[in-house]
């Protein structure tokens, strides 16, 4: 189970009911948007998927994990990756949670500031000088910049 | 500018916070324990211990390194005679991501690090991290706005950011500025490349944000003086494992005074791997903690004392220039006499001889597991024999470059079948076949074996014209006398006979033989080629005539009537009898399709002129 928090629901589920009703128990996810849970879902099964046709070669695994992951992210808009690293993170789901960091970190690396806040919707909360301040501390780092 | 590494996923899982796998030295150093599992060869530019061309290309890619950096194990091949293929074994590759240290390939067998160049790019929080996610979600103040992420999420995301990035996610705001911050002082462990035109306190101001620096490799593109010496002793108080790699064009600087206060200061220091250390000079090392230590591009050094009795592993490689004037016979014996844990050395050095042997073999080094002594031509059999009465549990043995002849791999048989489970002797010129064919009968637990460039042509010249012309000329040389190898291991998993240009026949039984280098085998016969090896993952065949690497890639691809095991059995149609069916009629192609993919992926090595 890899959706962690379900499987602590469904454990605690067990401690307290006797009706083996768990089959249809509606468990609430309040965090969760449809949208992204739909997408870890699919996320998930095909993981498990090709796992269990690669049992013995790692190898293999990776490979189609990662051309398979190529493609999501083609899919995906960039905007949707935040609400996927939530409900990731909601559902405690680490492979899935990796992966999209990865791709976050992957997609702001090298970019300029304002992208980096246009990306995530942030505004710049500091002072005037501040910002300032820290563009020339290190300025070095700041060449080389990739076009948004 | 400053540049790490994308972490390499290609090994398992990618990091997840508490785990903190991506650690570059415990893997070695737990490598180191196992003794055996992997060796890297390199090709070298000047024979045997430098990788130099791999590493480099790895290296030289720009910040935009991805994931599939995979500057590979199905390396680049050179077809010079002093050079060989790069073959890695990872057998190990259950390990969380192993390190991959560009400099592995001066140390071939004695490093268990793949050539991979991992790079975990960006500094690793500590363990203890799972306590810091407690403090972000109690935090008052950093209340995300809506839509915006927790902390626990930015925090993975900056994680996997370089350094670079990670200095610039600092000015989106004041919630990633704490965040980035927090990482930084969680950092264990950095790699960073410091350009050319670094400006002074560079690496100091970077340095800085990390305290509980424990791990740091520094690939140097400037020149490195003792200041960058100073400024590490000083903003990493817990430093345990250093690593400062060099570029061609950068010079080290450091005189040995200087790298014996470092060393001397810092208390906590476990290992140190350092390149180009040409001006050192001369040095006396004192530290207690102190257990690895890498050394390369040696130069005349009046005097070498090692005061380190922790130490365990020793690399030291000698720039290769004759007139050398370390006295090597005594340094040896300086070693014997203090550090008497020692369980690894590599010394390679062109002044190696039987008197640096027998200082060596006088010391007591209970512990002593692995040796390699390269590049010493005036290493003889009689070293042999001195090592072979001193040490009988090696379980590895190096002594590529050497004058030993089949007498002496008769007395490395008689003295270590039941350690020893890897061999080098590239490059030595008197070891012939028949050597080669005693030593994998006689040594049960052999797992390598390295016999690069001994079964030479006697009669090859040292150009290197084009194939076909050379092949017809030395047929019409028919005075020639080859060599032939046959060999039947039940363990032997990486074989290597690059520029065994006298070898016209091969027959190989070895049912876990993984990888297989034939590079330059010039004069081996197409037809005189048989390859009883179901696991063969890689066979490099550069410089090979074209016959042969077609001949190759219908054994390894055809591999049915060499198996040895019996076919499966199936009913005729009619019932009447059983026949043997070949595999390809039976659901079994999935180990033939890697292979026959593998093969393919062979037949694309650049054949370097």
């Amino acid at each position: 189970m890899k959706f962690c928090a379900v499987k602590q629901y469904f454990d605690d589920e067990n401690n307290n009911n006797i009706t083996s009703g768990a089959s249809t128990t509606m468990i609430p996810l309040p965090n969760v948007e449809s949208h992204p849970l739909a997408i870890l879902i699919t996320y998930c099964k095909k993981h498990l998927k090709i796992k269990a046709n690669n049992a013995d070669n790692k190898k293999e695994t990776e490979k189609e994990m990662e051309q398979y992951e190529q493609e999501l992210l083609k899919k995906v808009m960039p905007q949707e990756l935040t609400e996927l690293i939530l409900a990731a993170n909601y559902l405690n789901f680490k492979e899935a949670l990796d992966f999209f960091c990865r791709a976050v970190a992957s997609a702001i690396q090298n970019k300029s500031i304002e992208f980096v806040r246009k990306f995530f919707g942030l505004e710049s909360d500091f002072e005037l000088g501040e910002e300032e301040k820290l563009r020339e501390e290190f300025a070095w780092s700041f060449e080389g910049v990739d076009e948004d | 500018m400053q540049h790490q590494n994308q972490p390499h996923f290609s090994a398992d899982a990618p990091t997840t916070p508490c785990a903190g796998p991506t650690v570059t030295f415990s893997s070695a150093a737990a490598d180191h324990k196992r003794g055996k599992k992997r060796g890297s060869y390199n090709c070298g530019r000047c024979g045997l211990p430098k990788k130099g061309h791999n590493c480099h290309t790895s290296i030289t890619t720009t910040t935009t390194t991805d994931t599939t950096t995979a500057t590979t194990t199905s390396s680049p091949i050179i077809n010079t005679p002093t050079s060989r293929a790069d073959s890695s074994a990872s057998l190990s590759s259950t390990r969380p991501p192993p390190p991959r240290q560009p400099y592995t390939h001066f140390r071939r067998a004695l490093s268990f690090d793949d050539d991979v160049r991992a790079g975990f790019p960006e500094p690793e929080p500590e363990v203890e991290e799972e306590e810091q996610e407690e403090e972000d979600f109690g935090y008052p103040s950093m209340d995300p706005e809506p839509g915006a992420l927790p902390a626990s999420c930015l925090w993975e995301i900056l994680r996997r950011l370089p350094p670079v990035g990670l200095l610039s996610a600092a000015r989106v705001s004041k919630s990633w500025r704490e965040t980035s911050k927090r990482l930084w002082k969680a950092a264990e462990e950095l790699r960073l490349r410091v350009p050319a035109r670094a400006q002074v306190g560079f690496v100091g101001s970077v340095l800085q944000k990390c305290p509980g620096l424990v791990r740091l490799s520094l690939r140097m593109e400037s020149d490195l003086d003792a200041t960058m010496l100073a400024c590490i002793a000083f903003s990493c108080p817990n430093l345990e494992f250093m690593e400062i790699l060099k570029s061609d064009t950068a010079i080290n600087r450091i005189n040995g005074d200087e790298l014996g206060r470092f060393v001397a200061d810092k208390r906590c220091l476990k290992s140190l791997k350092m390149e180009g250390c040409s001006n050192l000079g001369g040095f006396v090392l004192c530290s207690s903690s102190l257990s690895t230590l890498w050394l390369s591009d040696l130069y005349s050094l009046s005097k070498m004392v090692f005061n380190c009795p922790n130490l365990k592993e020793i690399s030291l490689e000698f720039y290769r220039q004759e007139n050398d004037s370390t006295d090597l016979t005594t340094m040896v014996d300086g070693l014997g006499r203090n550090c008497l844990r020692l369980q690894n050395i590599h010394i390679a050095s062109v002044r190696l001889s039987h008197s640096v042997v027998l200082a060596l073999t006088a010391a007591n080094l209970r512990g002593l597991r692995m040796l390699s002594l390269v590049l010493g031509s005036e290493i003889t059999d009689a070293s042999v024999a001195a090592i072979a009465s001193s040490y009988p549990n090696l379980e590895l043995l190096d002594l590529s470059g050497s004058s030993i002849s089949d007498s002496g791999i008769g007395m490395i048989c008689n003295v270590f079948p039941e350690t020893l489970s890897r061999l080098l002797l590239a490059l030595c010129p008197n070891v012939t076949s028949s050597g080669i064919q005693f030593a994998t009968a006689q040594l049960p637990l052999l797992e390598l074996m390295d016999c690069g460039m001994t079964i030479c042509d006697p009669n090859s010249q040292n150009g290197i014209p084009d194939e076909s012309s050379d092949w017809e000329l030395r047929n019409t040389a028919n005075h020639l006398i080859y060599q032939k190898l046959i060999i039947k291991h039940g363990r032997l998993k990486k074989l290597s006979l690059w520029g065994c240009s006298g070898l016209d026949a091969l027959y190989l039984n070895c049912p876990e033989l993984n990888d297989l280098n034939l590079n330059s085998c010039k004069n081996l016969h197409p037809e005189r080629l048989l390859l009883q090896c179901s696991k063969l993952e890689s066979v490099h065949a550069s410089g090979c005539q074209e016959l042969l690497i077609g001949a190759v890639e219908s054994q390894v691809s055809n591999d049915f009537p060499a198996v040895e095991n019996v076919l499966p059995c199936k009913r005729l149609a009619d019932g009447s009898k059983r026949v043997r069916v070949p595999h390809f009629l039976s659901a079994q192609s999935c180990d033939d399709d890697k292979k026959r993919r593998r093969v393919e992926r062979r037949h694309c090595n650049v054949l370097v002129s």
